[in-house]
């Protein structure tokens, strides 16, 4: 099962409460379960198309990568990702799919890259210690999930959950571009030496 | 001494590196203190005049050597010398100096190479009672030196707290397989 | 070669008179250091280009690890921390808890009487300090 998470703009209280338990209700979709969220970096954003500010929230939601879903009276022309005011289970559903599908053809997701913009805190490393690797791995500079996943060796349904964790903490982001990586002066620590250290100090 | 087996612990003086070292060391740590004068004899009887050496011994028998270097910055011609052949650099800054930012500032210059070369993490201690400046402003600062490092809060007298320095430590280092 | 402005006049006129015995006593001596135990210099009487912070620095490290090294060998009291170059010497020791004293003198110095008159010194310096009202053996 894959989380999946979708963002809200400019809802009123009243339909962020309805939408999130029309995600509840509708539960797992051919294997994607969604969660609502507000953070930006989502996979997705439901944009209120009928606010003041919706070109300004699509925009923005567009250059963080997120497919861009909108609400609004009318219902828009059909053609995009448009969801009618009031919400209504079956149609949400269909538009999701058809959103993660637009998100698969439009090379996001596995290409783009993950940013590290700061290091979770010692509460949050402490409770898993799989969060340390994934940062170190971004520390080098932005990655895709799969550079992450063979830096570390975590799989990446596994780190696809991290990486949400990690985003919904502010801690990291996404990023469109190729990711680079931080030149280091060539220096390796022996084989499994640091394996055999955080085992001795409790830490593997 | 094998040049790969190392780490290196520096920071404000009085910050805790001996401390730090002493909660994760395998052996009672070596230390060569020597009576404090001047402000920082408020607060401690004595300082590190040379360096302090710890160790941990791993189940194959390897160790890896601990080294703290004395805070006072006249002590410099130290850190250079103990610069040598480290694998990475645990940076302690005390919260409750009086600007523990530039206080960041003197070790991210000193030990810059250190850092570009393997890697290092900050441990931010005294923040329960000394809130300022937060964590985004050590980022903001460490940005400012362009570099991304683990920015951790904590107490060196709790080992956990020193472990999750090494952990974090080693990760910027080389992010090995788990 | 000037003494340094932390000491009060009296202690300034009393190592001044120190410095004046020593460099009679020991020909080759080029340098005299008083410094804080933890590396601050005091006092100094030193050749041009000599860096008086530097070598107080240094004189606490050395004397540091000289007795870490000391007790590490189950040996007891550190007395002197000798570095014997191809041109010189460097000597340093203790004065109560909170000072030390280093001498810097050319390879064609007696030692022995450079250790012995670093020692006469250490022992005056140390018996004014205590003769000094507050003051329990460390001054700055």
């Amino acid at each position: 099962m894959t989380r999946r998470t979708l963002r809200s703009v400019n809802l009123s209280r009243r339909e962020q409460m309805e939408l999130d338990l029309l995600l509840s209700l509708v539960g797992e979709q051919e294997g994607d379960q969604w969660q609502l969220v507000n953070r930006i970096g989502a996979d997705a954003a439901i944009v209120d198309a009928d606010a003041e500010t919706a070109g300004q929230s699509i925009v923005e939601a567009r250059r963080a990568e997120e497919v861009v879903i909108t609400l609004s009276q009318s219902g828009g022309d059909g053609e995009g990702l448009c969801l009618a005011r009031p919400l209504r289970s079956q149609a949400l559903v269909q538009v999701l799919e058809r959103a993660l599908q637009r998100a698969a053809a439009g090379g996001r997701g596995e290409a783009s890259a993950y940013r590290l913009r700061r290091w979770p805190g010692t509460d949050m490393l402490r409770s898993e210690w799989r969060l340390t690797r994934v940062c170190g791995a971004l520390g080098r500079g932005p990655q895709t999930m799969s550079d992450i996943a063979t830096r570390t060796s975590i799989e990446e349904s596994e780190l696809r959950d991290l990486l949400q964790v990690l985003t919904g903490a502010g801690c990291v982001e996404r990023t469109a571009g190729s990711a680079r990586t931080r030149e280091r002066a060539s220096w390796t620590p022996p084989s499994g030496l640091f394996h055999r250290l955080r085992a001795r100090l409790g830490r593997a | 001494m094998d040049a790969s087996r190392k780490f290196l612990f520096t920071g404000s003086p009085g910050v805790g590196k001996t401390t730090a070292i002493r909660a994760i060391s395998d052996i009672e740590p070596v230390t060569t203190e020597m009576a404090a004068s001047d402000e920082l004899a408020a607060r401690k009887e004595s300082t590190t005049a040379a360096l302090d050496f710890g160790e941990i011994r791993l189940d194959d028998g390897e160790r890896i050597r601990l080294y703290g270097t004395p805070g006072q910055r006249r002590f410099d011609f130290m850190w250079e010398l103990l610069t040598e052949g480290a694998m990475g650099v645990v940076i302690l800054v005390d919260n409750s100096r009086p600007d523990p930012l530039a206080d960041l500032d003197i070790y991210v210059e000193n030990f810059g190479q250190l850092i570009r070369d393997t890697g290092a993490v900050i441990g931010v201690t005294r923040t329960d009672r000394y809130s300022t400046p937060d964590v985004d402003a050590f980022y903001a600062r460490l940005g400012a030196h362009r570099l991304m490092l683990p920015i951790l809060e904590c107490d060196i007298r709790e080992r956990d707290d020193v472990t999750l320095l090494m952990d974090a430590l080693m990760s910027t280092i080389e992010p090995e397989s788990a | 070669m000037a003494v340094s402005e932390k000491v009060d006049e009296k202690v300034s006129s009393f190592l001044e008179k120190q410095y004046e015995s020593l460099f009679e006593a020991v020909p080759g001596l080029y340098g005299v250091l008083f410094a804080t135990a933890d590396g601050d210099p005091v006092s100094a009487r030193l050749q041009e280009g000599m860096e008086r912070e530097r070598l107080a620095a240094m004189s606490s490290s050395l004397v540091a690890l000289g007795e870490t090294m000391a007790k590490a060998a189950d040996q007891q009291e550190c007395e002197y921390a000798i570095v014997q170059n191809s041109d010189g010497y460097v000597v340093s020791l203790r004065i109560g808890k909170h000072l030390l004293l280093s001498a810097f003198a050319r390879r064609d110095t007696n030692l022995g009487m450079l250790l012995s008159r670093c020692r006469n010194t250490a022992e005056n310096v140390s018996a004014k300090l205590k003769r000094k009202p507050g003051n329990a053996g460390g001054s700055k």
